[in-house]
């Protein structure tokens, strides 16, 4: 607690809230994530009504609502439909700690999909960005099956 | 179609960024006796209660339970809503839900943040730990990813950017609740302020504030015996699209929530010129380019001129369709009640006790939420029952 | 669908700071309890009762309490429990006594420790008496506990 005026002293009491969760994949990103983690492969799941290519891999298509249904390798090189660099420190949720800065971050849609995957840019300079740029994912060698096994987005040239 | 219903009173506290006076209830308290006394009622004239709050901003997802008792929820019909940003529209929108069901007369809303206590951060923790977690940056990186899908496909520049800036905080300046007032801000301040997520600069966010609103929804026989006034609904929409940003192509630009919900809405009250026959907005402004891009979304231009409207002061306060008055969130932001303000702002409108930022004779108003990316709400207020 | 076994678990984490106002009336319940050892309630200028600990306004009456009232020490033991399974959440190591106390000169009660966790020795309407903490920092816990009095 600490004081904030000599006249009337207004208190404000500190809390720290630390929280455990435990988050079932469910089959279709169970699927997903195995097969980043054994072949380093990036799997969309095909709508079979309007035909989008979904990633995240939706069980169900949330345009058509039907069940989605074959599976359809994507990427591993993509298109920049959105970008930012990020400037300021803010606390990382699962840490409670601000994030280094600065460091880019897009969206990227992967050849052969549809939606575009939210996800960090190597490149961090706003001047060196640009919608429509082409990027490659780089995947991590010790793969633990979850979204960070891909460690960013580089850039290349064509 | 339901009965009819109402705004007869409203009230706010001052929103400022940390108000270390009063707890998250009693800051509630403020806000609910302000709009009691504005609607000349006492908390028994009450029949139901709504409140809204984003979750976890402040660590606690039961804010019913925390907070319930400030609103006067004592052994009343009493309800949450959670939503986001859009939480303060819904939960008008619920209060009037309530009222025009005819099952109830009198019902008390409340909005309200107390972001001192907490960090918005907090609110990432609520984003999909599968795919979103790891690399969303508060809400301020989100948006600036939209932002830049917004300015490559419309072309809208820097600079008008900055204009909605400027003419935000010095509206707020008429308005002796907002939060940030700043009379002498011109368009270079706002374009060499710190870039926070590239391209969105510091004085183009919005703040994080400290404040609650509660309006009074009455059923039609009260309404007219009580307010002399009286802003009926006439329209209430709630759209949600995806939440997954990559999910949505060009999400700023087609807003698709905000589309659909304007479409229903004018359909409903049969508005075919919104620029023309509104006479007061209070949109839903998170930031500058948010702004523009609703402007577009909401019909008041065509597509791809939204920054001319700002060029060309169509939204100042003394332009054909003034757009928040009351310096609108980009001045003034208590998340949970963000959206409760632009309701209550659009009432005061017609109630004609807007003060210093009254726009004269308005009949008719215009009102939006957004959250979470994606959501939206727009209501349509107006002097004549329909 | 397919026969697939779900196996995978995400392990997920929340880690936050918050730092709570406590407001101007609970700021003065506690300052006196740190720099006083006095716990005070609020009264209520429309139902007169004595609110414990202090509130800003009445949550019955829907008005602000007024009078500042001093309470206690004593008060008697409307209800207890003794809790003995250890919890990694609990506020302290099992087992521990909490109870609802209505301090003398208060209408309404509060929640706290109870200094004496045989529960032989706990009984509802006994007479207890506020322990207060010898470093006191302005927080609900510069009282340790209630104790049981003869």
């Amino acid at each position: 607690m600490k004081r904030n005026s000599q006249q009337e002293e207004l208190l404000r009491v500190p809390v720290h809230m630390k929280l455990h969760y435990r988050f079932p994949a469910g089959a279709h990103y169970d699927k997903f994530f195995e097969e980043m983690k054994e072949t380093g492969k990036i799997m969309g799941v095909k709508c079979p009504e309007c035909e989008r290519v979904l990633l995240p891999p939706r069980p169900v298509c949330g345009e058509c609502f039907v069940r989605t249904g074959e599976w359809v390798q994507v990427g591993p090189k993509g298109t920049v439909v959105a970008y930012t660099s990020i400037y300021f420190p803010f606390v990382d949720g699962t840490t409670g700690k601000p994030r280094p800065i600065p460091y880019g971050a897009g969206l990227i849609q992967l050849d052969g999909a549809y939606s575009a995957i939210n996800h960090i840019l190597e490149e961090g300079d706003p001047e060196k960005l640009h919608i429509g740029m082409r990027v490659e994912a780089v995947l991590t060698e010790e793969r633990e099956g979850n979204i960070g096994d891909i460690l960013y987005f580089k850039t290349i040239e064509e | 179609m339901g009965k009819r219903a109402a705004i007869i009173g409203t009230g706010q506290t001052n929103h400022c960024s940390t108000r270390e006076d009063v707890n998250e209830m009693e800051l509630v308290y403020e806000a609910a006796t302000a709009a009691l006394k504005d609607a000349e009622m006492t908390i028994k004239d009450i029949d139901a209660v709504v409140l809204a709050n984003m979750e976890l901003f402040e660590g606690r997802a039961l804010h019913d339970m925390w907070c319930g008792e400030g609103a006067g929820a004592l052994l009343k019909h009493s309800f949450k809503i959670s939503t986001g940003g859009t939480s303060g529209t819904s939960g008008a929108i619920s209060g009037y839900y309530h009222v025009a069901s005819g099952l109830f007369d009198r019902v008390m809303v409340v909005g309200f943040e107390k972001h001192s206590d907490g960090n918005t951060s907090a609110g990432m923790a609520l984003t999909d730990p599968f795919w979103d977690r790891h690399i969303a940056a508060a809400a301020i990186g989100n948006f600036a990813l939209s932002v830049s899908e917004y300015m490559a496909d419309r072309g809208v520049t820097e600079e008008q950017s900055a204009k909605v800036a400027v003419k935000a905080r010095r509206n707020a300046c008429n308005n002796p609740h907002a939060h940030l007032q700043m009379p002498d801000l011109t368009v270079e301040e706002v374009l060499e302020s710190p870039i926070l997520a590239y391209p969105v600069r510091r004085l183009e966010m919005c703040p994080q504030s400290d404040g609650a609103c509660a309006i009074i929804f009455a059923s039609e026989e009260i309404a007219k015996k009580s307010c002399a006034r009286p802003a009926w609904v006439r329209a209430a929409v709630t759209r949600h699209d995806h939440i997954y940003l990559g999910e949505v192509k060009n999400r700023l630009t087609t807003m698709r929530s905000l589309r659909e919900a304007a479409k229903v809405a004018y359909e409903i009250v049969g508005i075919r010129e919104p620029l023309k026959e509104f006479d007061v907005a209070e949109i839903y402004d998170p930031l500058t380019y948010a702004e523009i891009a609703w402007y577009e979304a909401l019909g008041f231009c065509k597509d791809g001129e939204g920054g001319k409207l700002i060029d060309n002061g169509v939204t100042h306060m003394d332009g054909e369709l003034p757009v928040n008055p009351s310096g609108g969130v980009i001045s003034t932001n208590p998340v949970g009640a963000s959206g409760t303000i632009r309701v209550a702002e659009g009432a005061l409108q017609i109630h004609g006790m807007g003060g210093k930022r009254q726009i004269p004779d308005v009949n008719l108003a215009l009102v939006t939420g957004y959250g979470v990316y994606c959501w939206s709400d727009v209501l349509v207020l107006s002097s004549k029952p329909g | 669908m397919n026969d697939h076994v779900e196996r995978m678990v995400l392990q997920g984490k929340v880690d936050l700071p918050f730092t709570y106002s406590a407001g101007k009336t609970a700021s003065r319940f506690f300052v006196e309890l740190r720099d006083h050892q006095r716990i005070m309630g609020k009264r209520c200028p429309r139902c007169q009762r004595v609110i414990v600990p202090a509130q800003l306004f009445c949550k019955e009456c829907f008005v602000e309490t007024d009078e500042w009232v001093e309470v206690g020490p004593e008060g008697t033991l409307v209800t207890f429990t003794i809790v003995y399974r250890k919890e990694n959440h609990h506020p302290k190591e099992a087992p521990f006594a909490y109870g609802i106390i209505k301090l003398d000169g208060a209408d309404t009660s509060m929640v706290h420790f109870l200094g004496e966790t045989d529960v032989t020795k706990l009984e509802h309407g006994m007479k207890v008496r506020a322990f207060f903490s010898e470093e006191r920092k302005g927080h609900i816990l510069d009282i340790e506990c209630f104790r049981p009095i003869s």
